[in-house]
C-alpha cells in the first residue's frame, strides 16, 4: 500500500515538475518544427519514452533498500566514473534550477505584470524552492501529489473549453508531411520527460521495489504524452502553426482569449500563478536531486554532512546561474530550446546510460 | 517546530509583498480599477504623418492621436487621459479604415500579435469608403452600436464578424483572408447613426484585394455551411416575396458543387405558385453563388474552402409556406 502510494506521488512529481518546460518549450517548438501536425509530437515521442522507461526500470531493479538512482550509480559503475556522473549532472541540475527561475520570471512578466521588475519572482522563488529541497523529500512529493489534482483540474476546464473551437483546416498537412519535421518535433517532449523520470529515480529509496515498474511508468507516459498532444491540438487547432510558432507564450495567448460562458474572461493571470506551483516542483526537485549528488560525492565532507551547508551552497550556485543567464525573450528562447535540451540529453541520454552500460557489463563478468 | 513555524511565516511573507492590491507591492503594476479608462474598441486608420489610433470606451470617452508609429500614437493618447490610465486588454473590437485595409493590413494585425494587452481573437471590422476614426469619434455610444451590430450577425447568420486571429492563420496559411466590412450610415450633421453591414473585404497579401456584397456574403457562409435563417428577397413579375432560410447543405462532388435549400415563405405581395418561387430561389442564389465562385477564379484564392475545381453549379430548394401566406 505505501509503495504504491510512494509511486503514485513520484508520478505526481513528473507530472508537475514538466509542465513547466512542457508549457514552455512544446506548443511553438511542435508547431515550428511539425507544422499543422506537430500535435502529435508527444505521441511519436512516447515509444522512445517508454524505451527510456524500461532502461531506467531494468537499472533500478538492481538498487538496495535506502538507495536512489544517484546511490546506484555509484555503487554499480564505480567510485571514480559514477562520482564524474553525478558532478556533471548535479553542474546541469544547478544550471537549470537558474533557468528556472529566471524564465518562471520572464513568464510573469511578459504575460502579466508587463512593466515588472523580474528579479521578486524568481528571488521569491529561490527561498521556497530552497527551504522545499532543504526539507524532506516526502513533503515535496505530498506537495506534488497535492499540486497534480489541481493542475489537472485547470488543464481539463481549459481543453474543455478550447478544444470545441478548433479548426481542423489550420492542422491539416498543406502538402506532403514533413516526417522529419514531425520527429524534430517529437525531441522536446522526449527530452524532458526522459529527464525528468530519471531525477524523480533519485528519490525512489523506497525498501519494496515496484513490480512491473516498467509497464506502470510506460502506461503514465502514455497518459500525459496524450494531455501534451491535446494541449498542442487546442494552440495549434486555434491560431494555425505558424502563427503558434511565432508567439512566446502560445499555451497563455490560448487561454487569454478563452472566455467562459461569456461570463468569466482574461482568467490568464490566475492560470500563469497557478504555474509557480511547477516551477517550485521542478526547482525544488532539481536542487535536492543536485544537494543529493553532491552528497554521495564527497561523502564525510562537513559541507554535506548538514544537508543544510551544502544546500545553501547549491542553492548559491543556482542564483548565480540565474544572474548569468541573460534575462530577454530571444537569449531565453535559445538557452530553453537549444542549450538546456542538449545538456539535459547529455547527461539523462549518455551519462546516466553509460552507468547502466557499465552497471550491465560488471554484472555479467561477476556472474 | 519553531524551525517549521519560522519558515512558514517567511514564505507567506514573502507571498503578501507579491500582492497586486497592496499599496507595498514590490513591483510597479499596480493599477486602482477607478483610475483605469477601460477601452471597448481600438480604430486604426493610416494617416499622412504615419498612423491615427482611436479609442471608444462607452459614452466616456471617444478620442484619437495621430503618430509615426501605433505605440506612439498610443503614448499619444494617454497624454490626452492624464487622469486615468488606458486599459487595451478588454478591447472588444478593431476597426480599420478601408485605406488602411487597401494599403496594408499587416501593421494592425501585427499590432494585435505583439500585443500584451489585446486578445488574438478580438474581431476586427473594416469601415466601407471611410475611417475607423469616424466611426469611434463621430458616435454617440459606437461600443453600444456595434455590439449591437455583433448580435445581429448572430441572429442573421448571413454575415460573420471574423476575429485578427482567425485573419492572420488564414493569410498565414493560404495567403488569403476574409475580413467583415461595415458601412456607417450617418444623419443630416454628420453624426454616425448606424453600422450596417456590407459583405466581406477579401483580403490577399495583406491588402484588401476584393469586395464581396452583402447579397453574395451570405452566399459565402451557404456555401461553408455556417449560414443562419437570412432573408432573400426575389421579384417574380408582379409579385415580390421574402423568403428565409431554414436549412442549407452544400457539398462538391466530383466537380459538381450542390446545395440543397429549405426556406419558408415569409411575406408575398402578389401571387405566385410554390414551384415559381422555389425556381426564383434557386436561380436567385445561383446567381449570388456564380458571383461567387468567378471572383474566387480571377483571384485565385479558395476563399470558399471548396479544395476543389467547381464544373458545374446545381441549386435546389425546397419551399415550406409560410404563416404569412397562410394568413
Amino acid at each position: 500500500m505505501k509503495q504504491k502510494s510512494e509511486e503514485r506521488q513520484l508520478m505526481a512529481l513528473v507530472f508537475v515538475a514538466s509542465l513547466a518546460p512542457a508549457i514552455r518549450l512544446m506548443p511553438d517548438f511542435c508547431a515550428d518544427k511539425g507544422g499543422g501536425l506537430g500535435f502529435l509530437a508527444p505521441l511519436i515521442a512516447l515509444p522512445v519514452l517508454i524505451v527510456y522507461v524500461c532502461i531506467l526500470s531494468a537499472f533500478l531493479s538492481m538498487r538496495n533498500e535506502g538507495e536512489g538512482l544517484g546511490e546506484l550509480i555509484v555503487r554499480l559503475s564505480g567510485r571514480g566514473l559514477g562520482s564524474a556522473v553525478l558532478i556533471l549532472g548535479s553542474a546541469f541540475l544547478l544550471f537549470s534550477c537558474g533557468f528556472i527561475l529566471r524564465s518562471g520570471a520572464e513568464r510573469f512578466v511578459s504575460t502579466v505584470y508587463p512593466t515588472a521588475n523580474e528579479l521578486p519572482f524568481a528571488i521569491v522563488m529561490l527561498v521556497i524552492g530552497t527551504l522545499a529541497a532543504l526539507g524532506k523529500p516526502e513533503a515535496l512529493l505530498r506537495s506534488a501529489k497535492i499540486f497534480s489534482s489541481v493542475l489537472l483540474f485547470v488543464l481539463a476546464v481549459l481543453l474543455l473549453f478550447s478544444l470545441p473551437d478548433i479548426k481542423f483546416d489550420l492542422i491539416k498537412p498543406k502538402e506532403s508531411v514533413d516526417i522529419g519535421g514531425l520527429v524534430l518535433a517529437a525531441v522536446p517532449t522526449a527530452e524532458i520527460y526522459s529527464g525528468i523520470f530519471a531525477y524523480a529515480a533519485v528519490f525512489e529509496t523506497g525498501g519494496e521495489k515496484p513490480p512491473r515498474r516498467a509497464l506502470r511508468y510506460s502506461v503514465f507516459a502514455a497518459a500525459v504524452c496524450l494531455l501534451l498532444a491535446l494541449l498542442c491540438l487546442a494552440s495549434i487547432g486555434s491560431y494555425g502553426a505558424p502563427l503558434v510558432s511565432r508567439l512566446s507564450h502560445p499555451f497563455f495567448t490560448l487561454i487569454r482569449n478563452i472566455t467562459i460562458f461569456r461570463t468569466f474572461e482574461h482568467i490568464e493571470a490566475l492560470v500563469v500563478t497557478m504555474w509557480v506551483l511547477p516551477d517550485f516542483i521542478i526547482f525544488a526537485l532539481m536542487l535536492s536531486a543536485a544537494i543529493r549528488f553532491w552528497g554521495l560525492v564527497l561523502p564525510g565532507s562537513k559541507l554535506f554532512e548538514n544537508k543544510r551547508v551544502g544546500g545553501l551552497i547549491c542553492a548559491a550556485v543556482a542564483a548565480g546561474a540565474m544572474l548569468l543567464i541573460p534575462g530577454d525573450a530571444d537569449s531565453l528562447r535559445r538557452f530553453s530550446e537549444l542549450i538546456v535540451p542538449l545538456a539535459n540529453i547529455a547527461v539523462v541520454w549518455v551519462l546516466f546510460p553509460l552507468c547502466f552500460a557499465v552497471a550491465a557489463i560488471k554484472r555479467r563478468r561477476s556472474a | 517546530m519553531m524551525r517549521r513555524l519560522t519558515a512558514i511565516l517567511l514564505a507567506l511573507s514573502l507571498l503578501i509583498t507579491l500582492s497586486g492590491c497592496s499599496g507595498g507591492s514590490v513591483y510597479s503594476n499596480l493599477r486602482e480599477t477607478e483610475e483605469l479608462s477601460v477601452i471597448d474598441a481600438i480604430g486604426l486608420d493610416r494617416s499622412e504623418d504615419g498612423f491615427t489610433l482611436s479609442v471608444a470606451s462607452g459614452t466616456k470617452v471617444s478620442q484619437s492621436a495621430d503618430a509615426k508609429s501605433i505605440a506612439l500614437a498610443r503614448e499619444r493618447l494617454q497624454e490626452l487621459s492624464p487622469r486615468e490610465q488606458l486599459f487595451f486588454a478588454h478591447a472588444k473590437f478593431v476597426a480599420v479604415g478601408e485605406k488602411t485595409a487597401e494599403e496594408s493590413l499587416t501593421p494592425v494585425l501585427d499590432c494585435v500579435e505583439r500585443s500584451n494587452d489585446l486578445r488574438l481573437n478580438t474581431p476586427v471590422i473594416i469601415i466601407a469608403d471611410d475611417e475607423a476614426k469616424t466611426l469611434l469619434t463621430k458616435t454617440e455610444d459606437s461600443v453600444s452600436m456595434l455590439r449591437s451590430y455583433e448580435r445581429e450577425c448572430e441572429k442573421r447568420g448571413d454575415c460573420r464578424i471574423f476575429s485578427a486571429s482567425e485573419i492572420i492563420s488564414s493569410l498565414d496559411r493560404y495567403g488569403f483572408a476574409l475580413a467583415s466590412r461595415v458601412r456607417l450610415k450617418f444623419d443630416d450633421k454628420g453624426k454616425v447613426t448606424a453600422i450596417l453591414p456590407d459583405g466581406y473585404s477579401l483580403i490577399k497579401d495583406s491588402r484588401e484585394l476584393a469586395h464581396i456584397p452583402s447579397k453574395e456574403a451570405a452566399c459565402v457562409e451557404l456555401i461553408t455551411n455556417r449560414a443562419g435563417p437570412f432573408f432573400t428577397e426575389l421579384e417574380l413579375g408582379d409579385a415580390k416575396a421574402v423568403l428565409q432560410l431554414n436549412e442549407s447543405k452544400c457539398r462538391l462532388e466530383d466537380g459538381v458543387l450542390k446545395l440543397e435549400l429549405k426556406a419558408s415563405l415569409y411575406e408575398l405581395e402578389g401571387s405566385a405558385k410554390k414551384e415559381e418561387l422555389e425556381r426564383a430561389y434557386s436561380e436567385e442564389l445561383k446567381s449570388r453563388i456564380e458571383k461567387l465562385l468567378e471572383l474566387a477564379e480571377r483571384t485565385d484564392c479558395d476563399y470558399l474552402k471548396l479544395g476543389g475545381w467547381v464544373e458545374r453549379l446545381r441549386v435546389s430548394s425546397e419551399l415550406k409556406y409560410g404563416y404569412d401566406l397562410e394568413a
